[in-house]
């Protein structure tokens, strides 16, 4: 059997809702696919840990320094378990995380932004949880099935992050007015970046991750499905979006294309956003201070008797 | 209500907040993920121990927990300075957690024999959990210590460093006299700090580590020998007027590196204290 005929075998049975398994055979594409898709995955969670710890030292109960150490805690989890998939296919952990804190690698556009305030603390848990949790649970169809699985366990975390999120924004939404500002402001500066999260109008010829249904769905399907589901949730706590403005048409909440700016998103796909460099430096430096700890856990004990 | 009893449990939890946060601070960014994971839970454990605390002392005075962690001022705070100091490196934090974990298990040994019905219950319950906190930290100085140079040289700079601020975790409470004629502490932060000296110092010796104590951080009683036996110090040692590093503590008086700590801590709560959160 040629690699041709080999390749149009496997695109019939994934076309077909067939899985595939690590050890399975697999066209190089395919797997280079597959992988720079959950690697970028592990690097978002190991990326997103950083803006919501930025908060941490200022939750304003302890309870709520508990929860949020804890779900910070989750995510860095997340890239563990997402890492040791992504090395299955070929590529150690240490070259994934060197080609992130070098630049080589990419990370979700959320996480290239600052966070001023607990009112990010709101948006985040709530808004940009419940997007990642849309494609997420999207891609629990996916053909490459040890990644469903990690998912699985991914997304029912992420159901509890997004109830936590939901419970910090209700709080701020029927507080005082300065707590309502908070929410406020911190939506005003996340609205455009959550809805570039879905990426723009997918072509559907041309990508591959779809053809081969490691996506199972388009990102303008995904966005579509967010509007619906969360528009309404924050008319009704009576905030404002920002632009671009959503608007009811034929019963769906909606976007006009052209209000839509995607330069910001552009310029995050170079690694040049707001935060990119300075927290790939942070986590550079970190990784390099660090060396002696690595070396201190890989050598064997050389105490002397 | 017990004054005395207030002043204790505050400056416990103080203890373990402020010790909490500074943990805290390391999620996302330790050494590797794993320990990220493992060291974040210990993290929360201490700020879950601060909660309990405070929480007891809510019952006495009436304040919520939340205002007591969050809505006194800075000099109100009755941690050990040691508590407030940065991370550093990991050599220190890990330092920091062992000396500091041994530490609160023998002041938790003292509390289960405590007067008071749910501070000895509290008491057991914290120390069941500080356990497996220096489960991991003993893994650690153990790999450190018999590990590679480079690391071996911070830990000992850190034991240094970290043995002499313990003096501040065994500063008397406020008004301890009377918590201990009461009956709320059955064994004085003198007499404890002594049994620590000498517990910290044949661990640090064990590790081959520097088990010097610098006459700077614990009075001069406490200066042990590099051999581990406690020796006795001169009393009025000439020169010593200004207070030793890291003490101060239990009566309020911080360092810079708290002044920033509390600013960064309280900064949500104090933006609107009436709100709930």
């Amino acid at each position: 059997m040629t690699y041709d005929q080999r390749v149009n075998g496997f695109r019939g049975y994934v076309g077909a809702g067939g899985k595939v398994e690590a050890t399975d055979w697999m066209p190089d594409d395919y797997r280079a696919g597959v992988l720079k898709f959950i690697e970028m995955h592990a690097n978002s969670e190991m990326m997103g840990a950083i803006p919501e710890r930025e908060q941490i030292p200022h939750a304003p109960s302890l309870l709520r320094k508990m929860s949020l150490t804890a779900k910070v805690q989750d995510e860095v989890g997340h890239s563990q378990l997402l890492y040791r998939i992504a090395e299955d296919l070929g590529k150690s952990r240490e070259t994934m995380y060197l080609d992130l804190v070098n630049g080589r690698s990419k990370f979700h556009n959320v996480f290239h932004y600052p966070t001023r305030h607990w009112g990010d603390v709101a948006v985040i848990g709530w808004l940009i949880d419940g997007a990642a949790l849309v494609t997420q649970a999207a891609l629990l169809e996916s053909s490459y099935a040890p990644y469903t699985r990690v998912l699985k366990r991914i997304c029912a975390e992420e159901q509890l992050h997004l109830r936590h999120g939901e419970d910090i924004t209700l709080e701020l939404a029927s507080g005082t007015d300065k707590q309502r500002a908070m929410f406020q402001d911190a939506l005003d500066r996340w609205w455009l970046p959550i809805v570039h999260f879905f990426g723009p109008k997918s072509n559907v010829d041309k990508d591959l991750l779809l053809r081969w249904k490691v996506k199972t769905r388009t990102n303008e399907d995904l966005r579509a499905e967010f509007l619906d589901r969360y528009v309404p949730k924050v008319l009704e706590l009576a905030f404002t979006f920002p632009v671009p403005v959503p608007y009811e048409s034929g019963g769906h909440w909606v976007l006009r294309e052209d209000a839509i700016d995607w330069a910001p998103l552009d310029a995050i796909k170079r690694n040049q956003g707001p935060e990119t460099a300075r927290r790939l430096e942070l986590r550079r430096r970190t990784y390099e201070q660090h060396a002696w700890v690595r070396q201190a856990l890989a050598e064997p004990s050389t105490q002397v008797v | 209500m017990s004054e005395s009893l207030v002043a204790m449990v505050t400056a416990l939890g103080d203890d373990e907040l402020i010790l909490g946060h500074r943990h805290a601070e390391w999620t996302g960014f330790a050494p590797y993920i794993e320990e990220d994971v493992a060291f974040s839970s210990i993290a929360q454990d201490e700020i879950g121990h601060a909660a309990a605390y405070y929480s007891l002392a809510s019952t006495l005075t009436g304040l919520t927990r939340d205002a007591i962690a969050l809505g006194r001022s800075a000099g109100e705070y009755r941690h050990a300075v040691l508590c407030e100091r940065p991370n550093s490196d990991w050599a220190y934090t890990i330092t920091r957690q062992w000396l500091y974990d041994r530490a609160d298990c023998l002041r938790l040994t003292a509390l289960e024999e405590s007067e008071h019905d749910d501070l000895r219950h509290l008491a057991t319950k914290i120390r069941r959990e500080e356990r497996y906190h220096l489960i991991h930290a003993d893994m650690w100085m153990e790999r450190i210590a018999h590990g590679p140079m480079e690391g071996r040289s911070k830990l000992s700079r850190a034991a240094t460093t970290v043995l002499s601020a313990t003096a501040g975790l065994f500063e008397p409470f406020e008004r301890e006299a009377a918590a201990i004629s009461e009956g709320w502490l059955t064994v004085s932060s003198e007499e404890l700090g002594r049994r620590f000296v000498s517990e910290a110092v044949d661990a640090l010796d064990g590790l081959g580590l520097p088990a010097e104590v610098s006459p700077g951080g614990w009075r001069a009683e406490f200066v042990a020998s590099s051999s581990g036996d406690l020796i006795a110090g001169d009393q009025s040692a000439p020169g010593e007027a200004i207070a030793p590093a890291g003490l101060g503590g239990r009566s309020g008086h911080h360092s810079h590196d708290f002044s920033s700590l509390w600013a960064d801590m309280t900064r949500t709560y104090r933006a609107d204290p009436k709100a709930t959160w």
